[in-house]
């Protein structure tokens, strides 16, 4: 692995750290590795350096009220269309009745589109380890595969060398 | 009935009806994790019925001929409380369940000397992990959590 990969990958955990993203154990390595490394000491307190001018000038920002404005625009607007368009006809008694069931049609026809989506979305438990580590160890992680998922640790030595057409052998 | 009388009464009916629903709040953030097990192995054999899910997803991608359970544990665990499992060849697994939502539980697994891993595992989903070696096998340790 290049020296600039190392650095990048080194620099996201640095910023996941920071950003409370990691999870238990990679917590605690990265907090081990930040309390030897005084490197990583450094670029922490200027990530904390950095997160405190972008937080401090946020807060400065004048946001121009630019909604009244708009409003302004339009009530004028409403004004001169109401000078130019004839009343519209008031609506009869079957409208009235009709209109709240329209609305109850569109909000059952939401909400089983709603449900469908939902129970639809059970049966994909795609991305079950979000965090390994293994040493030297290589390890092979099979996910995808129904409902199981395999954390295979090999051997320091190759394990898999001699393993044919599958992945391992006991 | 006297005033007393009453106020006892409220007492123990508000006693009687709240206990179990305090019971089942705590009960509400306990996970439960089957832990098998498991030896694969060269050597001729059966496969352990108790692990034919196990041996129906390994089958495709590892060669073995037999599969013996070894330890069967039923845990419950309550959230960030550190569970531990000792393993045949004398190392330990520790689990530690940290947050459930609805896309499963997220637990930290440690197998001693072996490997570490934060995962997010829906409910009943089984999580195989061989690591480590015993008696001319591997040892394969499943996990299933239910909540």
């Amino acid at each position: 692995m290049a020296a600039n990969d190392v650095r990048r990958r080194e620099e996201e955990a640095l910023q996941a750290y920071y950003d409370g993203e990691l999870g238990y154990w990679s917590r605690r390595r990265m907090k081990r590795r930040i309390e030897r490394s005084p490197d990583l000491r450094r670029e922490l307190a200027e990530l904390e350096t950095l997160s405190g001018l972008v937080t401090e000038s946020v807060s400065e920002v004048v946001v121009p009220d630019l909604w009244s404005g708009i409003a302004r625009g339009l009530a004028g607007v409403d004004a001169e269309r109401a000078a130019v368009e004839p009343a519209a006809p008031r609506a009869g008694v079957s409208e009235w009745l009709f209109r709240p069931i329209g609305a109850l049609v569109a909000a059952g026809a939401v909400a089983a589109a709603l449900a469908m989506f939902l129970l639809s979305g059970e049966t994909a438990p795609s991305g079950v380890v979000h965090w390994v580590d293994s040493g030297t160890r290589n390890v092979m992680v099979l996910e995808g595969e129904g409902d199981v998922t395999v954390i295979w640790v090999f051997d320091p030595v190759g394990e898999g060398a001699s393993r044919g057409g599958r992945r391992g052998a006991a | 009935m006297g005033r007393h009388n009453l106020m006892w009464a409220v007492v123990v009916a508000v006693l009687v009806l709240g206990l179990p629903g305090i019971g089942a709040a705590q009960g509400a953030h306990e996970i439960r994790f089957d832990v098998m097990v498991s030896r694969i192995s060269q050597q001729p054999g059966e496969v352990d019925p108790r692990a034919r899910r196990l041996d129906t997803q390994l089958r495709g991608d590892f060669r073995y001929e037999s599969l013996k359970v070894l330890k069967e544990e039923r845990l419950s665990i309550e959230l960030n409380e550190l569970a531990t499992v000792a393993l045949p060849d004398g190392k330990k697994l520790e689990l530690r369940p940290l947050s459930v939502s609805d896309r499963g539980v997220l637990v930290a697994v440690n197998v001693e000397g072996s490997v570490q891993s934060d995962m997010r595992v829906p409910n009943g989903h089984l999580v195989a992990i061989g690591a480590g070696h015993f008696e001319g096998g591997r040892l394969v340790i499943s996990l299933e959590p239910h909540f």
